[in-house]
């Protein structure tokens, strides 16, 4: 029976022209994506509370939850029925155009959802736009070298910098120079076309810088490719190899420009919290805030569907510029290219890292909670960094989250860095799984924790192990699989050694090493995304002195007195430059 | 030799699918101190054959038996009877000893993994003098030891069980010249010692004509020459087997002259 079964797998798999690991792939993907818009479809039901209690909290926060009035509302929305047909009658109802109520408002929210909608797809496409451009003007120099035929990958110190910077904390820089101290453009709103720079530029720097080094990396090694050689003895012209150069490069490149687009739709949120934007991301985080249930599953879902089409268009773009190439398996591989590190790329971490250690030990003594000073006190001697508005002392509560923070960002990587060594071991029933946590935005994660649980430290530290442990699941997949076709481990079983033992203490010590190592690379970057989910607001709650909660508490103030920004900006660049630094610097040493 | 073959092959198949087996059909009856040798072009099947032997791997179908008893590979149920009969040494010893641990730990894991007692140091000590290695070296890791060294050490990890029969694949390949005769004659003198069968897979005629009483040769997953050592040198069935002995290097002191060279 066993046998036959087999055979016909067998015979099924030969009739698809298919590889079968390909098909395993796809349905897990297909799986995953599935699995998602259940767990939007479920949100009322994960909060763990009852969804009627929940309600009459999001309406009306000060009536007391009779059982005849959780039982009326219970009835309006149907929610007597169970989770099951109440998930099916909202898809059901999404396809006809009917999202549901919200819960604070009593309002039908498609209309407004829509809206907002539009006005994130304009701020989007101005943001991708600007990027692409300023990509672009990055590459020169790359071009410029890889046609006197010195292509060689630049250490891109400028674009690093560009890069570090998380879009919240640019964004507030941005604020602080274009609009308070220059003036030159307004500071929130959504009027114009002058209100769009600000935003756009805070989306589209990073993004440029990231792809900018990407594209410039890429097409510094389809210089290297033989076929540019060939061209330019022929006598083609630069101009057309310039072309066919940023043609080759930029194919593969596409499938991270779908991943950065896909990121920045979490980034909009916070853009459009600082400069007040009326967007999708607004409406989403107060939804969430609020715990206005129905908005946020439709924004969440908005995101996703944008997301998922993301991924589709690039898709069809890569098979439509490189074709026929593709299909026949007949790319060209470049040559290795060495990459040259200057010296200096691994002094910036070790620069970083000691100033931060150093306001940290300057500060770790003060008191960062009680209120000592004016309300907004200006810098001085005795109070480096100036006072917040309550009038707390800035150095100590920057030192004080910088402990805090780097403690649970630590705590964060070791929980990711377990799950991902326990899902790594199953790498193609995951491979759906990990893609999709590897493309979801940490925010839409925080978004969706804090709908489940509520904001605060827990489910931040939760939303960012739920994106976090995708890499390190990539990443101990591909080293398991490596140390298992090792010769000693293979031929373990002619000593005697089982499967449990072979794992726990021969695959596992191999691959627990490099493992590690990729974890602590990624503290920087996981103290960050922290940062910003308490900058949001799904994060650390007040008076904890968590780096991204000082900011936003002192973004309101930002047009009186500067510091209360310029402070935990600062600690946050410096956080960031460690982040992506460290990472370029000790990351490539396999 | 009279009663049950030690190891009985019958009709082995394994690869992916019919058309492109790397091993079609194969049956092998090999006796007990029986020192054979196995030749053949890379991917012709060799390997497989060896892992097929040692149960490493699954056949598709045939079956293997060893002293009458049908061998089973299940992955979670231990063969700890079988691989106290049969072991093997590996052919690139650097990648065959687990690196970070000692010759000592790697020495006794097969003695406490099979249950063939506790080990002491008395045990390892004379493991490690049976493959005429100093005692230091048992402090040492995997990954400090030299090529012949690490050869010696996988050598005496094999012996340590007290094998009734054991598997080489290209035990001397990753080795210098001086070093391949060393092991040659070391694996000749713990055969002859530990009353052993040998399967060497080799692409060294000169280590089967040394060591061997009987030549296999193998072509694309079939064995085609099955005879003493002696006669397949002398006088091969196959025309392969010829072509696979007239390929082998020798090595004239007068062969090359320079000034041969010069005067063309």
């Amino acid at each position: 029976m066993k046998a036959r079964l087999q055979t016909t797998l067998q015979a099924a798999v030969k009739t698809f022209p298919l590889d079968r690991s390909w098909a395993f792939t796809l349905s897990s993907r297909l799986l995953s994506l599935m699995g998602i818009v259940i767990v939007v479809a479920m949100l009322p039901w994960l909060s763990g509370q009852d969804p009627a209690l929940a309600l009459l909290r999001a309406r009306y926060s000060e009536q007391n939850p009779t059982p005849e009035t959780l039982n009326a509302i219970r009835e309006s929305l149907g929610l007597d029925q169970g989770p099951m047909a109440l998930m099916l009658s909202w898809l059901k109802g999404l396809l006809h155009g009917d999202a549901g109520i919200s819960w604070v408002s009593g309002k039908p929210i498609l209309g407004d959802m829509l809206n907002a909608a539009g006005v994130s797809l304009t701020l989007m496409g101005f943001t991708l736009g600007v990027s692409f451009v300023l990509a672009l003007l990055l590459c020169i120099p790359t071009i410029r070298r890889g046609l006197r035929g010195q292509a060689y990958r630049s250490s891109g110190a400028f674009a690093v910098l560009l890069t570090a910077l998380p879009e919240f904390v640019l964004a507030s820089m941005l604020l602080l120079v274009g609009s308070v101290w220059l003036g030159w453009l307004p500071t929130y709103g959504w009027k114009g076309i002058s209100y769009v720079v600000l935003p756009a530029l805070a989306l589209a720097i990073p993004t440029a810088g990231y792809l900018g080094r990407l594209l410039s990396d890429n097409i510094a090694q389809v210089f290297t490719e033989a076929w540019v050689a060939t061209w330019s003895v022929a006598g083609v012209s630069r101009w057309h190899i310039v072309l066919a150069v940023l043609r080759r490069a930029l194919t593969t490149v596409l499938p991270m420009i779908g991943l950065t687009i896909v990121a920045l739709t979490g980034s909009v949120v916070a853009i459009e919290k600082i400069f007040a934007i009326p967007g999708i991301g607004r409406a989403t985080l107060g939804a969430a805030v609020s715990k206005d249930v129905p908005s946020l599953q439709l924004g969440v879902l908005f995101m996703l569907v944008f997301a998922f089409f993301i991924g589709m268009l690039v898709n069809v773009l890569k098979a439509m510029i490189l074709g026929q190439a593709l299909r026949q398996g007949a790319m060209p591989i470049p040559k290795e290219a060495d990459v040259i590190l200057a010296k200096s790329t691994r002094l910036i971490p070790v620069m970083c890292l000691l100033l931060l250690v150093v306001m940290t030990c300057a500060g770790i003594t003060r008191d960062p909670y009680s209120v000592e000073f004016m309300r907004l006190q200006a810098p001085s001697l005795a109070l480096p960094f100036g006072a917040d508005a309550m009038g707390r002392d800035l150095l100590a509560r920057l030192a004080h989250g910088s402990f805090y923070t780097c403690v649970l960002a630590i705590v964060v990587a070791l929980v990711s860095l377990l799950l991902g060594f326990v899902i790594g071991q199953f790498p193609r029933l995951m491979a759906g799984p990990i893609e999709v946590a590897n493309a979801l935005p940490p925010i839409l994660s925080g978004l969706l924790v804090a709908a489940v649980y509520g904001p605060g430290l827990v489910g931040a530290s939760i939303a960012v192990i739920l994106v976090s442990w995708a890499p390190l699941a990539a990443h101990a997949s591909a080293l398991t699989a490596e140390v298992k076709a090792r010769p000693y481990v293979q031929m373990l079983p002619l000593i005697g050694v089982g499967v449990i033992r072979r794992n726990v203490f021969y695959v596992f010590p191999a691959v627990i090493k490099p493992l590690l190592r990729h974890a602590m690379l990624r503290v920087p970057g996981i103290a960050l995304t922290l940062a910003s989910l308490g900058f949001l607001g799904l994060g650390a709650m007040p008076p904890s002195p968590e780096w991204g909660r000082i900011l936003a508490e002192g973004l309101p103030y930002i047009e009186r007195s500067y510091w209360v920004v310029i402070a935990p900006v600062s600690a946050l660049g410096l956080l960031s430059v460690l982040a992506v630094s460290t990472a370029s610097a000790f990351g490539n040493r396999r | 030799m009279s009663q049950v073959p030690f190891l009985q092959l019958e009709t082995l198949r394994y690869g992916r699918d019919r058309a492109s087996d790397i091993i079609p059909s194969l049956s092998l009856n090999i006796g007990q101190k029986e020192r054979i040798g196995l030749v053949g072009e890379s991917g012709c099947g060799k390997s497989t054959l060896l892992k097929l032997i040692l149960g490493v791997i699954q056949a598709q179908s045939g079956q293997i038996h060893c002293e009458g008893e049908p061998i089973r590979i299940t992955p979670w149920r231990p063969m700890n009877h079988y691989r106290k009969l049969v072991q093997y040494i590996p052919q690139d010893p650097h990648t065959a000893l687990p690196p970070h641990q000692t010759v000592a730990t790697l020495l006794s894991e097969p003695i406490k993994r099979l249950k063939l007692g506790t080990p002491d140091v008395a045990m390892l000590q004379r493991a490690i003098e049976q493959v005429e290695l100093p005692h230091s070296v048992l402090a040492q890791k995997a990954s400090e030891l030299s090529g012949g060294q690490a050869q010696r050490v996988a050598l005496a990890r094999a012996l340590i069980i007290k094998p009734k029969f054991l598997l080489a694949d290209e035990p001397t390949s990753g080795l210098d010249l001086p070093l391949r005769e060393q092991v040659k004659a070391l694996l000749s003198q713990v055969c002859d010692e530990n009353q052993m069968g040998l399967l060497v897979v080799t692409h060294d005629i000169s280590m089967v004509s040394g060591l061997c009483d009987r030549m296999l040769v193998m072509q694309q997953g079939r064995i085609i020459e099955d005879q003493p050592t002696a006669d397949a040198l002398r006088a091969p069935n196959n025309i392969y087997t010829q072509r696979l002995l007239e390929a082998v290097p020798t090595v004239h002191a007068n062969a090359w002259q320079p000034s041969s060279l010069l005067s063309n």
